[in-house]
């Protein structure tokens, strides 16, 4: 590659001061003003390239622009106008472009020096810089000329022009790129702004006027937007809050505060229902007209759940019983006051308490593979378990129950203090007991004295007296009978639990037959004889009273001609103990109703028969504390059987 | 004529039973309970005694047991007056040496029954 130097022939430099001088002028403000027109890089391009061959009087020339884009300066790439052909990238000139692109300077190439081309034409290759970057390089060809000296010196105005132009045009296309970002972030803003669910209001400072609300807002208010601006803000909201937001504006517009005020929270009416609403505040100026911003969310909801949740535990905490729960591991999340109490947990329990100190040692087993397993697999369990409460165990009811909000598993537990339940069963059962003492006491008196003047202790009775003391003998008796009833009755109300005896059924239908063979007087008993001893587990006496019920009834109502037929057998699991009689029997209507207390049929009342409406309930109360059920088929004027069922109890040998 | 003494703290009670066994002359003594009952006991000759459960001061199952524990009265047949309530308790009324028992209320003709049977049995006319 060669140096420039000084053209021995041909191009006139000196003729081309004058006109060149003005052409180049021309053409700078011809090129300023056609890119700033179209702002179009391959117009100017045409405009320089047409400058320089005029000036130069070169006969061809291109301008190739460099992509910078790519990491190295790729020729390649470039954009080339070669008057009317392209040039050769792997040409000469490429070669002469490279020089240019690698040292950033002008070069001129002289054909003379130019050995493989004698009819060669003389280059000039000049480097477009802008901002001291290489942006890229005017190629200008002339045939069989040189080029003179100082022909780089001369047009480094234009040279200069092109480049600063090309730097103009630069950062006008930043500068409309810029604008356009802003403009998309802008427009971007106020999408965020129009789709957020917290309301945004603007309000002027000076007089306090709504000057635009998003949708939110304007649903929260409960009117279309259009009403809103332009509305004083004062009228939306109650006296306390426009005070609020009217003095942050005074203040805010006195210091020039800008910032966001702590939330303010108001309670506000909104189409009749009240709405709790969280404002937050915030000044900003534009064009010089100060503005407030106020942020409103809508926290009717978060604070009624709130509000919900603090009753609940409040309520909770008064409830003598035990309520926790835990999470699926058993570590405690929640225990009420009542727990704690019952537990003796008076310190507040690290968060490092589980279940597991709830019971004793020895129940922890059964809590782990009974209790809440069985809570997992069936949603509750509930049973008896004992605590561990501070002065030795509790005997509790417990229900624990599982279950699952979102993807959080968690146990609940219900413990109730059975001691208390305990003490109140023992004072009942002893209440039971002693009024049936004071009270059958008198009426032993009343009932025998009766009967010594009936046997005639005293001498002979008159006629009139006879029928009195006969009345008050049968009412001594029924009210004897039914204090019996309701003293029965009320101890199985008490819950006092079910003795667990063997009972041999056989043996009490034989006492029982025995003992109320008088009131059968003339009625054929029909005792069936069964095989074996069949045998149920519970209490003897109640399974006594509840033949003698049943077998009272039977001879109640039936005529003295009637034949009772008492038998028991063994079905399955179940003893069946069968009572029936061939009486007046009842409408299949009074059935369903025969075993509610003081309940008595209507032959029982046309009749009048002797009962205290107690007995079937009785039988009833018995037969469910022993686990079985009760059959009953009736026909009028044939018989009624009731068939008793009971499970069996089963010798383990 | 059999002697029968009649242990029971409610007076109406017991004069009752009284009468019903003096109609059918049977000659009676009273205790209002089973401390009373042991005095009678050892100044008199009793054929049977008609003994209540609940009583202050010696309820009927002590009284039973210290008269099956004196050789005097070990053999006097006792007749026991229970509560319905009771009646479970009955087993331990016999452990301790009832000899049959009757269940409160009662009625006098069934435990003069009870009485006269009881009587028949030990000897007693």
């Amino acid at each position: 590659m060669t140096t420039a130097r000084q053209s021995s022939t041909g191009f006139d430099a000196s003729t081309m001061d004058a006109a060149a001088s003005r052409h180049m002028l021309e053409a700078i403000v011809t090129i300023q003003r056609e890119h700033v027109r179209n702002g179009d890089r391959g117009a100017l391009w045409d405009l320089v390239l047409d400058a320089m061959l005029d000036l130069t009087g070169s006969a061809r020339g291109f301008v190739a622009e460099l992509d910078w884009s790519a990491t190295v300066p790729d020729l390649e790439t470039r954009a080339v106008r070669w008057t009317g052909e392209h040039a050769d990238p792997s040409s000469e000139v490429g070669v002469l472009i490279s020089h240019v692109v690698a040292t950033e300077t002008p070069l001129v190439v002289d054909p003379a020096t130019r050995a493989r081309r004698p009819a060669g034409d003389a280059f000039l290759a000049l480097p477009l810089m802008s901002s001291d970057r290489l942006v890229g390089v005017v190629c200008l060809a002339a045939p069989r000329r040189t080029y003179p000296r100082d022909v780089v010196a001369r047009l480094e105005p234009l040279v200069l022009a092109c480049a600063g132009i090309v730097e103009a045009l630069q950062s006008a296309r930043e500068r409309t790129r810029a604008a356009q970002r802003l403009a998309e972030t802008a427009s971007f803003l106020s999408a965020v702004i129009e789709s957020t669910v917290d309301g945004v209001v603007v309000i002027r400072s000076s007089d306090s006027v709504i000057e635009s609300v998003n949708g939110a807002a304007a649903e929260l208010a409960g009117l279309p937007a259009t009403r809103l601006i332009g509305a004083p803000v004062a009228d939306l909201l109650d006296d306390r809050t426009a005070a609020y937001v009217a003095r942050f504006s005074r203040v805010s517009h006195r210091r020039g505060l800008g910032s966001l005020t702590p939330t303010f929270r108001a309670t506000v009416d909104v189409g009749g229902r009240t709405r709790t609403l969280d404002l937050a505040l915030s000044e900003f100026s534009i064009d010089g007209v100060r503005r407030v911003v106020t942020l409103v969310r809508d926290v009717s909801e978060q604070v009624a759940a709130s509000r919900l949740a603090e009753r609940a535990g409040a309520i909770l905490d008064q409830a003598p019983d035990l309520v926790a729960w835990s999470d699926e591991e058993g570590a405690l999340r929640y225990l009420n006051r009542g727990g704690r109490r019952l537990l003796g947990w008076h310190d507040e329990r690290p968060g490092t308490a589980t279940v597991d100190g709830f019971v004793p040692a020895w129940q922890r087993v059964r809590l782990h593979d009974e209790v809440i397993p069985a809570a997992r697999r069936d949603g509750t369990w509930s049973g008896e378990l004992t605590f561990a409460g501070p002065d030795g165990e509790i005997p509790v009811w417990l229900v624990a129950l599982s279950g699952r909000d979102d993807d959080e598993g968690y146990l609940a537990f219900l413990a109730r203090d059975l001691r208390e339940r305990d003490e109140i069963e023992r004072i009942k059962a002893s209440f039971v007991s002693s009024v049936s003492h004071e009270l059958r006491t008198p009426l032993t008196s009343i009932i025998g004295y009766v009967e010594l003047l009936q046997d005639g202790a005293f001498g002979e009775i008159a006629p009139g007296s006879a029928g009195i003391l006969d009345v008050i003998h049968k009412n001594g008796r029924r009210l004897l009978e039914l204090i019996g009833d309701i003293l029965h009755l009320s101890a199985f109300d008490a819950g006092m639990t079910v003795a667990s005896e063997e009972v041999d059924v056989e043996t009490v239908i034989d006492d029982v037959l025995e003992q109320t063979a008088v009131l059968m007087g003339a009625r054929t008993v029909e005792r069936r004889p069964s095989a074996g001893h069949p045998t149920v587990r519970g209490s003897r006496t109640e399974i006594e009273t509840l033949v003698t019920n049943l077998v009272t009834n039977a001879a109640r109502f039936s005529s003295t001609d009637a034949t009772v037929g008492v038998g028991v057998e063994t079905a399955g699991d179940e003893v069946v103990l069968t009572v029936s009689d061939t009486g007046m029997g009842m409408p299949e209507n009074e059935i369903p109703r025969l075993f509610e207390r003081f309940q008595r049929g209507e032959a029982a009342h046309r009749d009048e028969i002797q009962g205290t409406g107690l007995g079937l309930a009785i039988v009833d109360a018995v037969v469910r504390r022993h686990g079985g059920r009760i059959d009953v088929t009736s026909t009028v004027g044939v018989g009624t059987t009731f068939a008793v069922r009971l499970p069996r109890h089963q010798e383990a040998t | 004529m059999a002697r029968v003494l009649i242990v029971d703290d409610d007076p109406d009670v017991r004069q009752l039973v009284e009468m019903k066994l003096k109609l059918d002359g049977i000659e009676t003594f009273g205790a209002t309970n089973g401390a009373e009952a042991l005095e009678v006991m050892a100044k008199e000759a009793i054929d049977l005694v008609v003994l209540d459960l609940m009583m202050p001061v010696m309820d009927g199952f002590e009284t039973c047991r210290r008269m099956r524990s004196q050789e005097e009265t070990a053999s006097i047949p006792v007749i026991m007056l229970t509560a319905r309530a009771q009646a479970a308790d009955m087993q331990e009324g016999f452990l301790t040496g009832a000899t049959d028992y009757v269940i409160k209320p009662f009625s006098p003709r069934e435990l003069l029954s009870r009485v006269r049977s009881t009587l028949v049995r030990h000897g007693v006319r």
